[in-house]
């Protein structure tokens, strides 16, 4: 019951912490609107060969340009907000968090603590960005979409974490922004890659999730089940490492 | 030589509340063309019981490192720490968050030292009232000077009525009135049986102090002879 | 100016005393400059929409990779250095040469990520006008240095701060030059930061030639913002900023 009770102190003050940064919140809501509404408003309308899975088999489909950005640049900018907010997450637990440790609070409360605030951000993010994105297109399976952007999204948010445990804030901030420009922006965007993805491709955290809001995005049929399946497991991964990471650098030794 | 930790919650009768045995530590770091400092070589000290104990030495000495290995934040290569009862540490730096009210952080903090709500209620009116940050209650952390950021640093060290309070330079900002006011208390905390272990740069202060240890090259020695000493003669010295 | 030489040394030896961002400085033009080239190369031709040429694509890569390493670049000196700035002025310190010191830094790590990146570039690329290519490189990196630094000065926190370069960065990467996947683009983009840099750089590389309205423009561009850093450095200085989120 004490257990219960300091993992939910520590998380809803928390997020009561978070909330209190304004600039944050209007940067959550300005940045994607800015940036999405704009990408719709000057994409030409024109259609273009998209790789996707129709009925199982890989096959090229004619799309809206548009609709094919609305589904790359929205998770673009969750993915990025997300990650660099678990990079300055991260930085922050390091100095500060080390001391709940001594107050009495175990590793695995505040973890679950900062995991949930970072969820919260998270789905916030995806929140806002669908929102906007949802005034110019409209997903053919709206809810598998969603799925796979918050999971994306989440994954990002703990991959910046891990960034922000190795490196400093400069290089962190580098990484934390090319990472998923290039993933998603470029290796995972079916009109650049036409043809079946390298290996290495596949290895990216926007694999799986991008090819899910692509089918379910822009055609009729709901292919890529499975793809959501292994977005969940590479998150459950990611998280084991965070949580790892994140109890070595807060430093949650006492005997 | 390995490492060890003994933490007990509760604190014994016995009197001896913290005890460290040769306790090692060195800084380093796995990247190539990086310096290893070695810190702590075999450093010895007890807490007991009821006494003010200060930890001084020159800058870099180690004197926060031991208090931090003491505490528990920081991993020790070698020897043996080994702590009895509930521990209050009160940081250098004011380790809070900064969009959190002091109302708030006590809240978080109490909450971690498995208070109740009532508890951290009271806890918090008494040492706003013996520390007099009363006023700022409603305020958040990053509005407050540094002064009163370190009473609300010290304040939730001491939320708990810990059995050792450990303290890094624990009146950093503070006007004359509450640095009296700090001693005040810590003199009353040692009555009722804490162990009071501070970090002190003010040569002043060793009179108040029942024992001494001095951090020089990687050890820990017990100066409170020679300090009383020193105490003496300058108190017989003719004036000028 | 001895104070001003010192002070340029001293910040240049602390970023290569940090060997990752050393390293990821070298290493980052490399990825991007070619991840950007292979994946455009991808974009099939269509009846509207031209097919980028890989080396297009590369040249995309590498103005983007200096502005948005340059960009956080100038963010982090920028907070970093901001109370250890304010102690330094009330010891009498000049806030103008406090200032020259930082963004000439700076400037002298733009060049040198820029020399990178070129240097990257010239693998698969022979420019028409090397040396006007490599110069329009550095600007472009100097105009993100310089809105990275302003935002620092205006937006102390690092979070919030990278937010704003990273997004600028994003829609300037993707809104402004002839990206073939933007058309009908409103007119104010041609203010947005790299949309002559990124003219210049491909005139010098492709056909040997640059508008001088398009370097005028970059030139005004940086003007500006050195006074708008200068002026808001300056305030900070005199009333400590008093900005807090």
């Amino acid at each position: 019951m004490v257990g219960v009770s300091r993992t939910t102190t520590a998380f809803s003050i928390g997020l009561r912490e978070q909330a209190r940064n304004y600039v944050l919140l209007g940067l959550l809501i300005v940045l994607p609107f800015a940036f999405i509404t704009l990408a719709f408003a000057v994409t030409q309308d024109v259609q273009m060969p998209v790789r996707t899975l129709v009925d199982g088999e890989v096959t090229t489909v004619p799309r809206a340009m548009p609709d094919v950005h609305g589904v790359i640049m929205t998770p673009i900018t969750s993915a990025l907000i997300a990650g660099l907010a678990g990079l300055f997450l991260m930085r922050e637990a390091r100095d500060t968090d080390g001391r709940l440790a001594v107050v009495g609070y175990r590793a695995r409360q505040v973890i679950a603590a900062r995991f949930g605030v970072l969820t919260t951000l998270t789905v916030v993010v995806t929140a806002v960005s669908i929102g906007v994105m949802l005034a110019d297109f409209w997903p053919e399976h709206l809810w598998w979409f969603v799925a796979a952007m918050i999971v994306l999204s989440m994954t990002y948010g703990l991959v910046g974490m891990l960034v922000g445990a190795a490196v400093n804030r400069l290089a962190g901030m580098w990484l934390m922004l090319i990472l998923p420009m290039l993933d998603i922006g470029l290796f995972q965007d079916p009109l650049f890659i036409q043809s079946s993805p390298d290996w290495w491709m596949k290895l990216l955290p926007g694999y799986h999730p991008v090819r899910v809001m692509v089918d379910t995005g822009l055609t009729s049929g709901v292919d890529t089940a499975a793809s959501l399946g292994w977005s969940v497991v590479y998150l459950a991964v990611i998280a084991v490492c965070t949580v790892f990471v994140y109890y070595r650098e807060t430093r949650f030794h006492r005997g | 030589m390995e490492a060890t930790i003994q933490q007990t919650d509760v604190a014994t009768d016995n009197e001896t509340l913290v005890r460290a045995e040769g306790v090692e530590k060195t800084y380093s770091s796995v990247l190539p063309f990086t310096r290893s400092v070695p810190v702590l070589s075999g450093a010895d000290l007890e807490i007991r019981r009821g006494e003010i104990v200060g930890i001084v030495g020159a800058n870099g000495a180690g004197k926060s490192t031991l208090m931090n290995v003491l505490v528990g934040v920081l991993d020790h290569d070698g020897g043996t720490v080994e702590r009895s009862g509930t521990v209050g540490w009160c940081p250098q730096e004011t380790l809070l968050y900064d969009r959190l009210t002091v109302s708030e952080t006590f809240r978080l903090f109490g909450s971690g030292y498995g208070m109740s709500p009532e508890e951290i209620k009271d806890a918090k009116r008494r040492l706003a009232e013996e520390l007099d940050f009363e006023q700022y209650l409603d305020y958040r952390i990053d509005q407050l000077s540094g002064g009163n950021r370190q009473k609300v640093n010290l304040g939730v060290a001491l939320m708990h009525d810990p059995d050792v309070l450990m303290l890094d330079e624990p009146y950093t900002g503070f006007d004359w009135e509450t640095y009296l006011q700090f001693w005040d208390l810590a003199k009353d905390l040692a009555a009722d049986g804490t162990a009071v272990v501070m970090i002190s740069h003010l040569i002043e202060e060793r009179s108040r102090l029942d024992r001494i240890y001095e951090v020089r090259d990687g050890n820990v020695y017990d100066v409170t002879e020679e300090g009383a000493e020193k105490e003496q003669s300058r108190e017989g010295a003719p004036d000028a | 100016m001895r104070r001003f030489a010192v002070g340029v040394q001293s910040n240049v030896r602390t970023f290569l005393r940090t060997p990752l961002n050393a390293i990821l400085a070298i290493v980052l033009p490399l990825v991007v400059i070619e991840g950007w080239g292979q994946a455009m190369a991808g974009l099939p031709s269509m009846p509207t929409v031209e097919a980028i040429p890989i080396d297009l694509g590369r040249l995309l890569g590498g103005i983007f990779g200096v502005a948005i390493i340059a960009g956080l670049m100038g963010l982090v000196q920028m907070i970093d250095a901001r109370d250890a700035d304010q102690r330094l002025v009330r010891t009498g310190y000049p806030p103008h040469v406090l200032l020259a010191t930082r963004l000439a830094t700076l400037a002298t790590v733009t060049v040198v990520v820029a020399a990178v990146n070129y240097a990257v570039l010239r693998l698969t690329i022979e420019p028409d006008a090397s040396v006007a290519a490599f110069a329009f490189l550095a600007l472009a990196g100097l105009v993100y240095a310089f809105i990275g630094a302003l935002v620092g000065a205006v937006m102390p926190r690092l979070f919030e701060g990278s937010l704003v370069v990273v997004f600028l960065a994003m829609m300037d990467a993707f809104l402004s030059g002839d990206s073939p996947l933007a058309a009908d683009v409103p007119d104010f983009v041609q203010y947005f930061p790299l949309y002559h840099p990124k003219q210049l750089l491909q005139s010098a590389v492709f056909e040997g030639t640059f508008a001088t309205g398009d370097l005028l423009f970059v030139g005004g561009y940086i003007l500006v913002l050195l006074a708008a850093v200068t002026a808001i450095f300056g305030w900070t200085m005199r009333t400590a900023g008093g900005w807090s989120a």
